[in-house]
């Protein structure tokens, strides 16, 4: 029977990326000067595994490609060459290139055959240079040049031989590299009648002694090292061997087994990062969120009709109910939670880009970032990447000067770019800052009049920053190649309010920028206020709403044409009727007995009048556009407890309809 | 004394570790000693030499004198390789009935 591996093939991509990112982070953390071993067998371990799961997968010019990393990187594992500045750019570049390759192994396009190609030749070249002749040991490397012996504690999991893996193998082929003294630990294993025979309950400690370097032992390892828990430490150079194991190998001879102490309990043994984790495709997720969606509508509908039943004939009944309620609001959160990944997913690969923007512009940026463990939702997560990437560029390439303008202006010469997370309310709040120059205020308006706006002198500053968003506004007269790819602030924008978010900027002439992202913590659950309109129900965004007020008859001031002004708190907002906007039936109450809520999207306010606020609820999204069409104003629909369905509105569209003329 | 002999079949690993586990289990009842004969073992890995190892401890614990005829040197070689030759008393000279 021949096995389809097409099956395999997107648990190797996968991996390989996250493998590639693994790759990326410590690469960006390796120092020359402090390399650690653990930092350099990261990158080695997941260019091996690529390499491995290549070959078996049949993608050859993978699998060659990354031999000859492997290759490089087993010289810097092996303390023969130092992780210096050109061989770190030289694998990143490698690490790009591998991305590609793979990408276009998984959708089934040409990858840049010829980038590859130049690059293992710079590859194959380096391999060629010696180092000037002498191996150069690592700083870390050195100790493990010449070692005595080595101490290896390998914990086997306790189904590595159900993957065809023979622990006896394995420490054969470790006793083919030098003497080795091998202890078992046999104390998790069960009395007999309760022995799996198929599960590993034995643990060894072996001390090797002989010329052997710690990669020759890694290699052993290499098809189990995600099967067992494994330390390897070198044992110092005077220490007999048997002096070195007898304090973690406390043999007890009246046993009739010997069965030393968990050697490997006492050191610092790895810890297994799988933390008894599955993968799930994330269609299978989105299906089960559906149908909590459907199952919080249901409930919901129920609720709302045992509303009319009588308390005390009904009270089982009601009692059922309102668990019914607590035990679906407790299904949602922990299904919602599976969806939810640490904002470290994107924040990761920001070393990389401040590194390679900084570079080819001759600046000087350190990254911080803060607030890595915040999560959200998986699909915020992916298209969140994009507009940030686009942010942290567009700060180093406009916002921070050159080093000699920095000193010049009595700032350090390094920059500083701070990258945040936190969580607020029902939302995410990423925040983008930058110690440059500033956004400047004169240019900004002089080209939104070069492209035909038509601005006041005295527009606010927080509404001056958003004129950056606008399209065809980008600086076009500073295009380069690191922020004018085509991408301008309104693309970022849009992407960002298609997510349901919103984009805020401060910014203070010479002291810096800084960029707010907000978002929902997911695309599947708004907090949202339900209003009436008629016979209508609209949902408003909880977030975007300022207040909800009855307005006095002299607040409202009406402009040429219809359109309308409401004073509040001294300033004039757009006053726009619901009804009028949607084209509901009816009349509008008049304006001292109606309802006026004050939204607010991208900084800007609008006021809106509705019939009644009905209440606030938490709701499903269901995308209108997949289920009907696209409709102006609305971003999406839900349905209600009675089974009708309400339009959620999109404040942001709302006051984008409106001239800008009209709010100055 | 009566001394139950058990002859150990070709390949003690993990294809063979089930059907090895219910042959010693028939075989423990009524026994006072037990001699395990390997001569046959041309075939071991870690799960066959693992549950051999709790087998020779539920022997002791039965106090059930164990003791092995002509055990093979496939046998000795993985029992050493897995660092189990003592507890699994391979080590000593054969020991003959």
């Amino acid at each position: 029977m021949s096995i389809d591996m097409k099956q395999f093939h997107q648990a190797f991509f996968e991996e390989s990326f996250e493998g590639l990112q693994a790759m990326e982070a410590a690469l960006l953390t390796l120092d020359p000067d402090t390399a650690d071993n653990e930092t350099v067998n990261t990158i080695f371990r997941a260019a091996h595994s690529i390499k491995g799961g290549a070959g078996t997968f049949g993608f050859s010019d993978i699998a060659s490609f990354t031999h000859d990393l492997e290759t490089l990187l087993d010289q810097v594992r092996a303390g023969q060459r130092v992780p210096d500045g050109p061989l770190t750019d030289l694998v990143l570049r490698s690490v790009d290139v591998l991305r590609d390759m793979l990408e276009g192994a998984r959708d089934g396009r040409e990858a840049d055959v010829a980038h590859a190609a130049e690059l293992r030749g710079e590859i194959q070249a380096m391999l060629k240079q010696d180092g000037g002749g002498a191996p150069q040991p690592l700083a870390a490397a050195a100790d493990m040049a010449t070692p005595s012996g080595w101490i290896i504690c390998f914990k086997p999991h306790r189904d590595i031989m159900l993957t065809g893996n023979d622990p006896l193998r394995i420490l054969r082929e470790l006793a083919r590299l030098g003497e080795a003294t091998i202890e078992v630990d046999a104390s998790e294993l069960p009395s007999y009648p309760d022995v799996d025979p198929e599960q590993c309950y034995l643990r060894w400690t072996i001390g090797l002694q002989g010329e052997v370097s710690e990669n020759d032992i890694r290699e052993v390892f290499a098809w189990v090292e995600d099967e067992c828990d494994l330390s390897i430490e070198a044992r110092a150079a005077s220490a007999p061997a048997q002096a070195a194991l007898e304090p973690d190998v406390a043999t007890d001879d009246s046993a009739p087994a010997p069965t030393p102490k968990t050697a490997a309990a006492a050191r610092p043994a790895p810890a297994s990062k799988d933390g008894g984790s599955i993968r799930v495709a994330t269609e299978k997720i989105d299906q089960l969120i559906n149908l909590v969606g459907e199952l919080v509508i249901t409930q919901s509908m129920l609720e709302q009709t045992a509303r009319a039943l009588d308390p005390v004939t009904n009270e089982l009944l009601l009692s059922g109910l309102s668990e019914l309620e607590r035990n679906t609001r407790h299904l949602q959160e922990a299904v919602m939670s599976t969806r939810m990944l640490p904002v470290d997913f994107v924040f990761s690969r920001f070393p990389r880009v401040v590194r390679d923007t900084a570079t080819r512009l001759g600046k000087q940026v350190a990254l911080q970032t803060s607030g890595e463990g915040a999560e959200l939702d998986k699909g915020v997560i992916e298209k969140i990447v994009d507009p940030l990437n686009h942010i942290v560029r567009n700060a180093i390439d406009h916002g921070i000067e050159m080093p000699a303008e920095r000193e010049a202006a009595g700032k350090p010469a390094q920059a500083s770019i701070q990258l945040s997370a936190w969580h607020q309310g029902g939302h995410i709040a990423i925040q983008v800052s930058d110690d440059g120059k500033g956004l400047n205020r004169d240019k900004i308006l002089s080209k939104a009049r070069d492209a035909g706006m038509n601005l006041p002198d005295n527009l606010p500053d927080s509404e001056v920053w958003q004129l950056i968003f606008a399209p065809g506004l980008s600086t076009a007269a500073e295009v380069t190649d690191i922020s004018g790819r085509g991408v301008g602030m309104d693309v970022v924008r849009r992407n960002i309010q298609s997510l349901g978010g919103t984009v805020d900027i401060e910014s203070q002439a010479g002291v810096g920028t800084r960029v707010t992202i907000r978002l929902p913590l997911t695309l599947a659950i708004l907090d949202g206020m339900s209003v009436r309109v008629g016979e209508e129900i609209y949902i408003l965004p909880l977030n975007s709403v300022v207040e909800s007020l009855q307005p006095q008859l002299g607040d409202v001031k009406s402009m040429a044409g219809s359109a309308r002004l409401m004073q509040v708190r001294g300033e004039f907002l757009p006053l726009l009727s619901l009804r009028e906007l949607f084209g509901v039936a009816g009349q509008d109450l008049p304006l001292d007995q109606g309802i006026v809520v004050i939204a607010e999207a991208e900084g800007r306010q609008v006021a809106l009048i509705v019939d009644e606020l009905v209440g606030q609820q938490q709701v499903v999204i269901k995308s209108l556009e997949r289920n009907y069409r696209r409709v102006g104003g609305i971003s999406g629909a839900t349905i209600l407890g009675d089974g009708r369905v309400a339009l959620i509105l999109d404040v942001g569209e709302v006051i984008r309809s409106r001239p800008m003329a009209v709010a100055a | 004394m009566s001394t139950t002999t058990i002859k150990l079949d070709a390949a003690l690993d993990i294809a063979h570790a089930s059907a090895l586990k219910g042959a010693l289990d028939a075989d423990l009842s009524g026994a006072t000693a037990l001699r395990l004969d390997g001569e046959q073992v041309g075939r071991v890995d870690a799960a066959g030499l693992q549950l051999l190892l709790a087998f020779v401890r539920q022997c002791q614990t039965l106090d059930l004198e164990l003791s092995w005829h002509a055990p093979s040197e496939t046998l000795c070689d993985g029992a050493a390789g897995l660092g189990l030759a003592q507890a699994l008393q391979l080590q000593l000279p054969n020991q003959e009935a």
